[in-house]
């Protein structure tokens, strides 16, 4: 299953949405079986800070496991807040 | 609001000329530094919440500020880390170690994020004040330090952050 992020919003950057974000993905997006990716596109979105994305990627991870997977990204922003959370 | 004003930024003439990953960066500093305000003072604020948030654009560069009369920095992380001493060594922690002021969440690296995009980097920089304490990275910096020394502007017991991004 693939989640366009970019329907969340496409500048990403508090905690707080974050983790509404996250409710929504485990509420209304769910990988069949327990083999399918979890998939997370990020084009098209403008600005991903860190907090957000620990959030979801914590969440996520605590569900899905290593199922959860970030789609290759050019954006300065993702690769950023990437290293610093340690994903 | 803070999240709807920083949206509106791109609309500015100075920041629509930027490129791409540019945009991207000074988004997630900018987003992490105000967010700042408000995840920490939730409950807290001394007499006016909110932060003061503004941008100024010219030709050859993008200046941002972010001002609140919140706990600051080392009243913030006093909690965590009781001998933490002096403003100076509370606003470096902040900025060097991921720590954050409100344990047991585990949280603390938007600081060190806003470092690691802004420090070294010859055409940015930053300038932050909390109480006594003054902390100043990148290229930039000096011209930003000088900017707020001679504005008489003071961040008291609050956080006065101003970030430079000049175009290459």
């Amino acid at each position: 299953m693939r989640i366009r992020i970019e329907k969340f919003g496409k500048v990403l950057v508090s905690r707080p949405a974050g983790r509404e974000a996250l409710l929504v993905m485990l509420s209304a997006f769910r990988p069949a079986g327990d083999t399918e990716p979890l998939e997370l596109d990020f084009s098209d979105c403008l600005s991903i800070a860190p907090s957000w994305l620990d959030e979801v990627l914590t969440g996520l991870k605590k569900e899905y496991g290593e199922r959860v997977v970030v789609l290759p990204s050019a954006n300065r922003s993702l690769v950023e807040s990437l290293r610093m959370i340690g994903t | 609001m803070f999240q709807g004003r920083l949206e509106r930024v791109v609309a500015d003439p100075g920041v629509a000329r930027m490129d791409t990953q540019s945009l991207s960066l000074i988004l997630a500093v900018t987003g992490e530094i105000g967010n700042n305000c408000f995840d920490h003072n939730l409950g807290q604020w001394r007499d006016q919440p909110g932060c003061w948030f503004g941008l100024s654009s010219t030709a050859e560069s993008v200046v941002i500020w972010v001002a609140d009369r919140g706990q600051g920095f080392c009243s913030t992380l006093r909690r965590v880390l009781p001998d933490i001493g002096s403003d100076q060594n509370a606003i470096e922690i902040a900025y060097e170690q991921v720590i954050s002021g409100r344990y047991p969440e585990r949280r603390g690296n938007g600081l060190k994020f806003v470092r690691n995009v802004i420090n070294g980097n010859p055409d940015k920089g930053l300038y932050c004040c909390s109480g006594s304490g003054r902390l100043g990275f990148g290229g930039a910096c000096g011209e930003l330090e000088t900017l707020a020394a001679g504005s008489g502007l003071s961040a008291g017991l609050g956080v006065f952050t101003v970030l430079q991004w000049r175009f290459p």
